[in-house]
């Protein structure tokens, strides 16, 4: 058995493989990704829009150790991860961390956004920082507002969005 | 939380080299499965191979390097520093040559079952290509034996000259 506490090492050697086939193989692999999660999430996410999220980022809080603050209100869901349990773990690792591991989660969680028809902007902030912010609008203008604010401070390649 | 504690002054577990604390996310069971149903799906299982190769070398580098040098230390605290952690029912026990790990109830088939997410097995698959990496180069092998849905027996051995 490999212990659910490793996956992300585990997920992190996948990364690597796909990396080096090249091509959008990574980027296909978080449209599974995305897939898979949707069974958990999309229906709540369409049926409760922000909330639903909010409670789905909750439970991910406690199960996943995440020191994270979020909230929402009428127009915006915002989650911001002081310390990302998922990128720590890469880097107390023997093994070398995917130089594109922090893209699998606007990957995946953009994907599943826009099937609820919001838009996500993902701050990644550093690649070998454990560290994201990432807000989910009801309003597209809201949202590449937000964008733009964001890719102002960090650049695009730290910038991501599902629209 | 008191209980990762316990675990982590247990000197069962001096030399292990990730003690992972704190709440169990058992999701990650069928994340994992995913994962390796997606290589052996899209790329064929010698990707699937390759992948747990490198998790097994490098990820697990101590726990390779002591097997490599003779040296089961590491293996043997890790599968009881995980068993216990998913509560899994299991015994352990070390022989003149190895051990034995007898799994009665594993916790990831157990999570799979709760959820309703079949092709279990394929864990099992990616336990033994694990264990394959873990031994490469070394003097053991792991036998894995499936006994039931949700059982299995791992014979740590040293491997037939």
């Amino acid at each position: 058995m490999i212990p659910s506490d490793h996956f992300v090492k585990f997920y992190n050697e996948i990364f690597k493989y796909l990396d080096r086939r090249g091509g959008d193989a990574l980027d296909r692999y978080y449209a599974r990704v995305a897939d898979r999660r949707a069974f958990f999430t999309l229906d709540a996410f369409r049926r409760d829009g922000l909330k639903g999220m909010y409670e789905y980022w909750e439970r991910i809080r406690i199960e996943e150790n995440c020191d994270m603050t979020h909230e929402y209100d009428q127009t915006c869901y915002h989650c911001r991860m002081n310390t990302c349990p998922s990128l720590s773990k890469v880097l107390d690792n023997d093994a070398a961390p995917c130089k594109r591991y922090c893209d699998h989660c606007p990957g995946w969680v953009g994907r599943v956004i826009a099937r609820a028809n919001h838009f996500m902007v993902y701050d990644i902030v550093g690649r070998e920082t454990p560290r994201c912010e990432f807000w989910v609008f009801r309003d597209k203008a809201l949202a590449e507002a937000k964008r733009a604010e964001v890719a102002a401070l960090r650049g695009d390649d730290l910038v991501r969005t599902n629209f | 939380m008191q209980d990762s504690l316990e675990q982590n002054a247990d000197t069962r577990f001096e030399g292990l080299r990730y003690k992972s604390e704190g709440e169990l996310h058992r999701d990650f069971h069928a994340s994992i499965l995913d994962g390796a149903n997606y290589l052996r799906d899209n790329y064929g299982e010698d990707a699937l191979r390759e992948v747990l190769f490198e998790t097994g070398t490098k990820v697990y580098k101590t726990l390779h390097e002591k097997l490599v040098a003779g040296d089961p230390s590491e293996l043997l605290a890790w599968w009881r520093y995980y068993m216990d952690r998913e509560g899994a029912d299991y015994s352990l026990e070390e022989t003149e040559t190895g051990a034995v790990l007898t799994v009665r109830n594993c916790p990831a088939m157990m999570h799979l079952e709760r959820r309703g997410i079949p092709g279990g097995k394929g864990l099992c698959t990616a336990t033994r290509m694990l264990n394959e990496a873990f031994c490469s180069g070394s003097p053991y092998e792991i036998v894995l034996e499936e006994t039931g849905s949700r059982s299995c027996q791992q014979t740590l051995r040293l491997k037939a000259t």
